[in-house]
């Protein structure tokens, strides 16, 4: 299978994953503060502290200003798709080449 | 199955990513020493497939929604160890960049999604498998019910760590001080989407994906693209 075969079955998972919008509600388990008040009548103490601090550039791979309607989301969705399969490729190449590289010096 | 940071104690946190850390090593040091060198496009290819794959929200039982992970698929293409790092990386990215998974909670999320789930899917598929033929109805079905154990277990120890915490963490009046759910809460909750629907469609995925390769893209499944196998097809090669 050529490469060129597979980014194209990758593009095409890419442009549709707002298929995954349609499928409302959450994981279970990985609710936000309220939605856990909502459940249990409190948010425990220790959840409520240990909160990430890092500041994710596209929470729920939604972008900012695209969103409101179906339309919208849905694009934000398919750019979140494409940067986070982007970035996730790039990476696994750099640690391929590193470890190769490491391999030939070694 | 990301679970957020919150969740978890500091402590199991902790905890987690020692378990984690030693598979970690171990798939890099056989990436370091087994990976060809033409199949390095091949590993970002599936990297970049399973964070697109676990885009796709499906409803489940309950009203929540799961995903297909594609861990035991990716590691039949790529062998196991590699796909603990492409599964690593996904998972780590969707934490650090996309608020999905905690970055405390990422040695959690590794250990269940990116470890567990490919070496004992994989395991089970080798089992199942043997020597059948790859263009045959058994090395499908392997596949498959190696997609379909391994996501269960994952919910299984996903489950597991959020159900310990409300026993083992808590104010001195028994108040849960991070996940409130316990045992009896979190294992149904996981373990059944999980059995039913989210386990249908990675078995399903797992089994059609391997079934289409294993018929027009047989070279992607020979030992030669199995990075823990590529020593077994140089001695072929030798006969």
């Amino acid at each position: 299978m050529t490469i060129k075969k597979w980014l194209i079955i990758l593009a095409i998972m890419a442009i549709l994953t707002p298929l995954g919008l349609l499928a409302t509600g959450e994981a279970w388990g990985e609710w936000g503060h309220e939605t856990i008040k909502e459940i249990v009548g409190y948010v425990p103490e220790g959840l409520k502290r240990v909160r990430t601090l890092w500041l994710t550039f596209m929470p729920d791979y939604t972008v900012r200003g695209l969103e409101g309607n179906m339309l919208k989301e849905s694009i934000g969705t398919i750019i979140s798709a494409f940067v986070g399969a982007g970035i996730v490729a790039s990476i696994a190449l750099l640690i391929a080449r590193i470890s190769l590289k490491q391999r030939s010096s070694s | 199955m990301h679970i957020p940071d919150g969740y978890l104690s500091p402590q199991t946190s902790a905890v987690m990513y020692v378990l984690s850390a030693p598979f970690w090593a171990v798939a890099v040091k056989k990436l370091k020493s087994t990976l060809p060198e033409k199949k390095i496009p091949l590993l970002a290819i599936l990297s970049a497939f399973s964070f697109l794959i676990m885009m796709f929200n499906i409803p489940l039982p309950g009203g929540t929604t799961g995903h297909a992970i594609g861990g035991v698929l990716i590691a039949i293409l790529i062998g196991p160890w590699a796909a603990i790092l492409a599964l690593t990386i996904t998972l780590a990215v969707q934490a650090f960049f996309f608020g999905d998974g905690g970055i405390l909670a990422l040695g959690a999320n590794s250990f269940n999604l990116a470890i567990v789930m490919p070496l004992v899917g994989y395991a089970i598929f080798k089992a199942l498998s043997g020597s059948a033929d790859i263009k045959g109805k058994r090395f499908l079905l392997s596949a498959a019910i190696g997609g379909y154990i391994g996501i269960n277990l994952a919910a299984l120890i996903t489950a597991i760590e959020l159900g310990i915490q409300p026993l083992l963490f808590h104010k001195p009046d028994g108040t849960p001080l991070y996940c409130p759910f316990n045992l009896s809460i979190t294992i149904p909750a996981m373990v059944i989407p999980h059995l039913t629907i989210a386990g249908a469609a990675e078995a399903i995925i797992t089994g059609v994906v391997i079934s289409y390769i294993a018929r027009h893209h047989p070279e992607i499944i020979s030992p030669g693209y199995n990075l823990t196998e590529t020593r077994k097809l140089e001695v072929q090669n030798d006969h």
